[in-house]
């Protein structure tokens, strides 16, 4: 008996050990982290270390690591945050966006100049040359654009192109089926990016990783990672990095931890709770960036009985924002009012949001014809937005909507809501810079239009303001959109997304983009 | 012998043909398709619906079988509608990636596993017996990504061993490794154990204590040997599943490895890449499993001379 208990004492002991050691794993990692100053940098800026010197020594190779994988370096063929964070490295545009002003100012393009509402002429720098030696004429201008014909992502772009002729060795002129304003603007996307003919006949398999950018394609291992060397005989000004590698890290604390312990020197896309160790750690600074993702609500406004807008007023009364950005994303985001992109032309917030009134919201759904209230079934992709639609479903309660959850994964949820099948939705759509970006959001014909909100007059002014040149008339044509969508609410906004990045707290040479194509193509970290 | 083997390579067919169907018909029948992956933000309805007709999506999903199997009887496992890549030259060039790790895993597991077994069946009832056991226990409810993460914050970040992921040098391959082959180690080392305790009662070893052969000897030749055939067994139907199963460490670790291929596939409905890497992935197991039981022929006369008489 007397060796029974001895055992089992000894058991707890080894128990309580072995707890305490796991434990301790745990809690040192914060006690170590709490010292470090927070610093954090804001939309549009460029991030800069502890200013060069002569003798500054900075780090041969510089590694980011990234939350979403890269599966093809053909600009053409993929158009997406990862993707183009890394097409803007290899590849360079003919025209560029200044993130501080919102203007467009040259590339490769040195300028440009509306011949007529439908033709466009660009003068292209004279030297500029690409990875295989090759310079930079019109032709390979003439030739991009014509294979952007048949690329997956690129065809959509170009399909309003008549004619793309060079005009002469430095000269492209662009003909357009109607007028498009926001041309140049759209052309800032690295799907435009300039290709280089001959490497393209030369190797047809992998001849478009041949481009102009300061970043010269070194090894891709699909979903893994890339590996870069510098381009010294790039046009513009150089980084002082030699090599740079984007590695696939999918787990967002391990990204942090290998940031913590040297391996990378940036991590992109964390997560607001990983970017709390990001912002604790004295050898890290934490970059924070208003994103132009809008988180929404959405509803089937097609369908019954959601296709009447006095319901949708009335979910619009019940909901109180903070809360579920207080919840979703630990209180990290910018409350949304309207639904478009907070830095894209023609935003306007001036018709402000629809107040929390429970009864107001009691009144519209009587009105509406369910004085107790009804069910409403919430599709929502796994991850955090389950979070926002359990709020939700807790909100809405109190005027007696009951809301069941139907969790899926952002496939299955894109083929719902195409299909039409769904009542309401919760997700987020990433809006460009350009005013007719919003085409995405209203137009019947769009994939993102989820909502499959119809309005005829939407439509008309969508078409008028694309085609105006005079700014203050585009201006009155996206206001009166946002003002019919605040009344009908096919979507009800919810925030704009912060985005958060993890840096070694001696590196630069970053443009932070708020319509998330960051540019790290300048990127540098001084050697302690 | 050969009889048996040519047997088992005749099953093989219809186990590929059997996960094949149900693979493709599964992941097609699933909500969502490859568009909602491939298909450009900007694009219209009609941009989409052309698309599914140029992939041939449209199409009924028994012709896309067929269609798809007529390819497979060629050697060819398709394109990934995702990145164009060969479907048999991605999983190929995934494989040893994940061999690495299974291997890897499975030594780490024996590793722990053998001694650990053997010393709680030769001291049964004692202190010892019940640490391995709780040392066993412990390793089977720690989930893996847990493991994992506690791994990376001891070994990477405070002590600075050894890279948090990637597939760079032997290196990385040690804490993924340590991750699953705690997992597996902790089953094995209970298998060793009872399979020790059941040889260690029999007669013959007896006799050979009478006979004056040394202790050591007598468990770790005479004993163990006997016990190897279960443990062969259970260290097999582990490698099979770390084969297909590491998704959570692969995922963690970075680990360039087939089950992250697999999961992504998935996640993005990329039908003829699951399909492909299934199919592989259970020719791949059945050569295993096949292995694992010569093996048994290699350890177990009676086996053998059940092989020689064409039995089983």
């Amino acid at each position: 008996m007397s060796n029974f208990i001895k055992r089992k004492r000894l058991f707890l002991i080894i128990c309580s050990m072995t707890i305490m050691v796991l434990m301790s794993g745990c809690g040192s990692k914060e006690a170590e982290t709490s010292q470090g100053d927070a610093q954090s940098s804001s939309t549009g800026t460029t991030s800069e270390a502890a200013a060069p010197t002569e003798n500054t020594k900075y780090k041969e190779e510089v590694v980011i690591n990234t939350g979403a994988q890269v599966t093809t370096l053909d600009v053409q063929e993929v158009s997406n945050v990862a993707h183009n964070r890394v097409f803007k490295l290899t590849h360079d545009t003919l025209v560029d966006l200044d993130i501080d002003t919102g203007k467009i100012v040259p590339k490769l393009a040195k300028e440009w100049e509306w011949l007529s509402p439908t033709e466009l002429q660009l003068k292209l720098r004279n030297d500029v040359f690409f990875h295989n030696g090759e310079e930079l004429k019109a032709s390979d201008v003439v030739f991009t654009f014509k294979r952007a014909e048949n690329g997956k992502a690129s065809t959509g772009r170009v399909s309003n192109f008549v004619d793309v002729v060079a005009v002469d060795d430095f000269t492209v002129k662009i003909t357009l089926n109607k007028p498009f304003v926001d041309l140049l603007d759209n052309m800032t996307i690295p799907v435009y990016s300039i290709l280089s003919e001959k490497a393209l006949i030369d190797d047809p398999n992998m001849g478009y990783t041949v481009g102009t950018g300061v970043w010269k394609l070194n090894e891709f291992v699909s979903n893994d990672y890339v590996s870069f060397d510098r381009f010294d005989k790039y046009w513009g000004e150089l980084t002082p990095t030699q090599k740079l590698k984007v590695k696939y890290v999918p787990e967002s604390s391990v990204s942090v931890i290998s940031l913590e312990n040297g391996e990378a020197d940036l991590c992109t896309d964390l997560t607001s709770s990983d970017a709390v160790f990001v912002e604790k750690n004295k050898d890290l600074s934490l970059v924070e960036i208003d994103g132009t993702t809008c988180q929404f609500f959405g509803f089937n406004a097609s369908k019954a009985p959601w296709d009447n807008k006095l319901l949708r007023q009335a979910v619009a009364h019940a909901i109180v924002k903070e809360d579920i950005i207080t919840a979703t994303e630990n209180g990290y985001g910018k409350l949304a009012t309207t639904f478009w992109g907070n830095s894209q032309f023609g935003y306007y917030d001036g018709f402000g949001d629809y107040e929390y009134d429970l009864d107001e919201a009691k009144r519209l759904l009587a009105e509406a014809g369910y004085p107790n209230g009804l069910d409403l079934e919430i599709t929502v992709p796994t991850g955090y937005r389950v979070t926002t639609a359990e709020l939700l479903q807790a909100q809405l309660s109190q005027i007696g909507i009951n809301v069941t959850i139907n969790e899926v994964d952002s496939a299955a949820l894109t083929s719902i809501t195409n299909d039409g099948t769904h009542e309401s939705f919760v997700y987020g759509l990433g809006f460009n810079t350009a005013g007719d970006d919003i085409r995405r959001a209203y137009s019947p014909k769009s994939t993102t239009n989820r909502s499959h909100y119809a309005n005829d007059r939407v439509i008309e002014l969508i078409d008028l303001a694309v085609a105006e040149f005079d700014t203050d008339k585009r201006l009155a044509d996206y206001k009166e959109i946002q003002e019919i969508a605040h009344d009908e609410i096919p979507v009800i906004p919810l925030y704009y997304q912060t985005l958060f990045f993890g840096t070694n707290k001696n590196l630069g040479g970053v443009t932070w983009n708020s319509t998330s194509n960051t540019d790290f193509s300048g990127i540098y970290v001084i050697e302690k | 012998m050969l009889r048996y083997i040519l047997r088992r390579i005749f099953l093989m067919i219809f186990v590929v043909l059997g996960v094949s169907f149900v693979v493709f018909f599964v992941i097609n029948l699933a909500p969502g398709d490859v568009l909602s992956k491939i298909a450009p933000e900007d694009a219209t309805l009609e941009e989409v619906e052309a698309l599914r007709v140029e992939l041939g999506l449209d199409r009924p999903i028994m012709f896309r079988y067929l269609d798809y199997m007529k390819g497979f009887v060629k050697g060819d496992l398709g394109k990934s509608y995702i990145t164009g890549d060969d479907v048999f030259k991605t999983y190929m060039a995934k494989l040893p990636a994940t061999l690495k790790l299974a291997f890897a895993s499975i030594f780490v597991s024996i590793l722990i596993s053998i001694p650990l077994g053997i010393m709680a069946a030769k001291n049964r009832g004692s202190w010892k017996d019940n640490v391995s056991m709780v040392a066993a226990l412990l390793g089977l409810s720690m989930p893996n990504f847990w493991l994992g993460l506690l791994l990376i914050l001891l070994f990477s970040l405070k002590l600075g061993w050894f890279p948090t992921g990637g597939a760079i040098g032997f290196k990385s391959l040690i804490l993924p490794a340590i991750t699953v082959g705690t997992g597996l180690a902790a089953l094995l080392t209970r298998t060793v154990r009872s399979s020790m305790l059941e040889v260690i009662r029999q007669d013959y070893l007896r006799t050979a204590r009478a006979k004056g052969v040394k202790e050591k000897i007598v468990i770790n030749k005479h004993a163990f040997k006997n016990a190897l055939i279960p443990t062969i067994t259970i260290a097999g139907t582990q490698l099979t599943r770390v084969l297909g199963g590491a998704v959570i460490t692969e995922t963690i670790f970075a680990w360039p490895g087939v089950g992250r291929l697999i999961l992504d596939a998935v996640y993005s409905r990329d039908v003829t890449m699951i399909t492909g890497c299934i199919i592989l992935k259970s020719i791949t197991i059945s050569i295993i499993l096949l292995i694992v039981d010569l093996l048994y022929a290699a350890v177990d006369p009676r086996i053998r001379a059940q092989f020689a008489k064409g039995g089983k």
